[in-house]
């Protein structure tokens, strides 16, 4: 595994040429935050209290922003140097491939959670990480998937009451309320 | 003081927080031990179940988390020879030659006994220290207080990145992110982009969770690995056990150790892993045999394993007596006492003073758990090491998704994903991250302390903060020092160097 780590750290050309854009965005954005940030104060707040002698809002963000441009601006300079000394010929095609398969189950997860509710868009993000990480006996799959969404739901939700979004669609959250109902009656006893 | 610290033992009658503990305990050196994952990343996860708790069960379940995880990392450190967390890489060292001829059981008994009394001791002087200290702190004001955070940060971002320049950006991209939401001294709101979300802030929840755990889910996946280790491990033949005359010899390492641990640790952002790195050469240098080291020797396991547990008490004194965070995981714990309604800080010990000393006991107490339990679920955690990654990715994804939507606000899972897939990236380009968390947490606190230190200069600052109030003119002189250094140093020395040649 570290050595893995090791692997995906070294400059290939490629990566060189991204940590030139990152430092260019990182100027960029900060740089701009740190220009319009009277115009991202939105009105309000306590008018007595931004007197001369106290801080103004905008005072510490532009100058936190302002400081991060500067120094964005000399990682820019230090990473364009890099680009000409970059000769790690590794292919991470392969990895990026799978962190960006990854990130795209992480966000679809994000979007449908309000929809599918936890339970049921859980139960979907354990199937498809299982099958992607090489699991191929559909018997764990599917016992992992459904054991997954229903313990943790079980655990925090009534256990630890902590709620977690409920199915807008209504027949997959009242399935799931009715067996949330039947494990609290089965293990609890109420 | 004194009557706080006695109020403070009543209130560990309570069976129910050693409970808590031994959880924490648990799931930390199973965390600790898989090479892919974290101790951070288990603390982040599972902060909210700390939140639902009282404080005298939450806060030691996650400090349970911290210590079981600094352990467990040296389980596959010396049975593989992967350190499961970056505090056990020196007992790498000495770990695996350890269990190649055949005392992988000695090395593993001499990890946990070596852990626990440095971890032990360090809390035994947290917890007299820190009364006095906190005494002391309650003598200094806002501009001291503004000064020390400044050079903390300083001295945080220098010495976790790679180069000072990406601390600094982290730190200072960390404090960008705190100033999001509602302005503490005036009640603007500021950079919320028309976002009901944002008007709040960023809570430290989903930032935590985006900032620690999606990247590390998204970097297990990346190679083809069905498991985080590939090796086969039997722990029944991991040889005899640790004879008494063996930890003896080793008793001195143990003790030299846990002082270097306790210094370093009430030094903010320096850490475990440093303090593990100075116990193992101070061991070699101090043995009657160096030549051995590295070839298999007790004493090269006792000296960074004391030395890393050692550090972990003397944390919580800068976090409790001025709320400054010495690292990641101490910012995490600020989050728990702040969600539990105590702003660690000069008069914490004024106003929860029976609690905090409540705490810190059963830290203590927390070590004699932590060895039973490290020698019973010795044998479990060695084999769990091997579990499949598709097992165990799923479900730290899902709780990741339970912790963010435990404040209440789905759209926080949004947020933690953005975050997320940034700090991947920039983790991808070398960044550590522990600086941004850390100015995060530290940035109302910055500014608040500010605006009060500009209330007293009436106009002034610069006068008021560099020539009448002396403790904070040397630190935040010492600060713009080292930050120039770290800036500037590298390129004035390569300057030097080209024209002395």
């Amino acid at each position: 595994m570290e050595s893995e780590k090791i692997t995906s750290n070294l400059v290939t050309p490629a990566m060189a040429r991204a940590e030139v854009g990152i430092a260019l965005v990182l100027v960029t954005t900060s740089a701009g935050l740190s220009i319009f940030m009277p115009d991202l104060i939105a009105s309000g707040g306590i008018r007595s209290a931004q007197t001369f002698i106290t801080l103004s809002p905008v005072f510490f963000p532009r100058l936190a922003f302002g400081l991060l441009a500067l120094l964005s601006i000399g990682y820019v300079f230090k990473t364009s140097f890099q680009i000409a000394g970059a000769d790690d010929t590794t292919n991470n095609s392969d990895r990026f491939f799978r962190a960006g398969t990854m990130v795209i189950i992480a966000i679809s997860y994000a979007m449908v959670v309000d929809v599918l509710g936890y339970g049921a868009s859980t139960l979907f993000m354990t199937s498809v990480i299982a099958l992607f990480l090489g699991l191929r006996r559909w018997r764990s799959v599917l016992s992992l998937s459904i054991l997954v969404p229903v313990m943790i739901r079980f655990i925090f939700e009534r256990l630890l009451f902590i709620s977690l979004p409920r199915s807008e669609i209504e027949w997959i959250g009242t399935f799931e309320d009715m067996l949330m109902v039947f494990l609290t009656g089965l293990l609890l006893g109420h | 003081m004194l009557d706080a610290f006695f109020q403070g033992f009543t209130l560990l009658l309570r069976w129910d927080t050693y409970m808590y503990i031994a959880a924490g305990l648990a799931v930390g050196m199973f965390v600790g031990a898989m090479p892919g994952l974290t101790t951070i990343l288990a603390m982040s996860v599972l902060l909210p179940i700390s939140f639902k708790l009282e404080p005298m069960l939450g806060i030691p379940f996650l400090v349970g988390v911290y210590k079981g995880g600094i352990y467990g990392g040296s389980i596959s450190a010396i049975l593989v020879g992967i350190p499961g967390t970056g505090a056990s890489i020196a007992t790498t060292f000495d770990g695996p030659a350890l269990t190649r001829k055949g005392q992988g059981r000695k090395a593993l008994e001499m990890a946990l006994y070596s852990s626990t009394i440095g971890d032990t001791l360090s809390d035994i002087f947290t917890l007299v220290m820190i009364g006095p200290i906190a005494i002391i702190t309650l003598m200094v004001g806002p501009p001291e207080v503004f000064a020390v955070i400044i050079f903390s940060l300083v001295l945080i971002a220098s010495v976790s990145s790679e180069s000072g320049l990406k601390g600094a950006i982290a730190a200072i991209l960390g404090m960008g992110l705190g100033f999001i939401g509602t302005d503490a001294a005036t009640g603007s709101t500021r950079m919320t982009f028309g976002l009901e979300a944002l008007s709040a802030g960023i809570p430290l929840i989903p930032l935590a969770i985006g900032v620690f755990a999606i990247p590390e889910v998204i970097e297990a996946v990346e190679s083809r690995a069905v498991r985080f280790i590939s090796e086969n491990i039997d722990i029944s033949k991991a040889g005899e056990r640790l004879r008494w005359s063996e930890f003896k010899k080793s008793i001195r390492t143990i003790l030299r150790s846990t002082a270097i641990g306790t210094g370093i640790g009430m030094v903010p952002g320096v850490g475990q892993v440093v303090a593990a790195f100075i116990g193992y050469s101070a061991a070699k240098r101090a043995s009657s045999h160096p030549e051995t080291f590295g070839q298999g020797e007790l004493d090269g396991i006792a000296g960074p394993e004391a030395a890393n547990n050692a550090v972990n008490g003397p944390t919580l004194v800068p976090l409790l007596t001025l709320g400054i965070p010495g690292d990641n995981v101490t910012a995490i714990l600020l989050g728990a006492f702040v969600a539990h309604g105590m702003r660690p800080g000069p008069q914490i010990f004024q106003e929860q003073g029976p609690l905090m000393y409540a705490l810190l006991i059963t830290i203590v107490f927390a070590n004699f758990l932590f060895i039973f339990l490290g020698y019973v679920l010795l044998k479990p955690f060695a084999r769990a090491i091997q579990f499949k990654k598709a097992y165990l990715i799923p479900v730290i994804l899902a709780l990741a998704f339970v912790g963010t939507l435990s404040t209440g606000a789905n759209s926080d899972v949004i947020i933690m994903v953005t975050i997320g897939i940034c700090s991947y990236i920039l983790r991808k380009f070398k960044f550590d991250l522990a600086p941004l968390i850390i100015a995060f947490v530290l940035a109302e606190p910055i500014e608040y302390r500010l605006s009060q230190t500009m209330l007293y200069a009436r106009g002034d600052i610069f006068q008021y903060l560099f020539v009448q109030r002396p403790v904070a003119s040397v630190f935040l002189a010492a600060a713009i020092t080292w930050s120039f250094y770290l800036l500037f140093g590298p390129w004035v020395r390569r300057r030097l160097k080209g024209r002395l040649a």
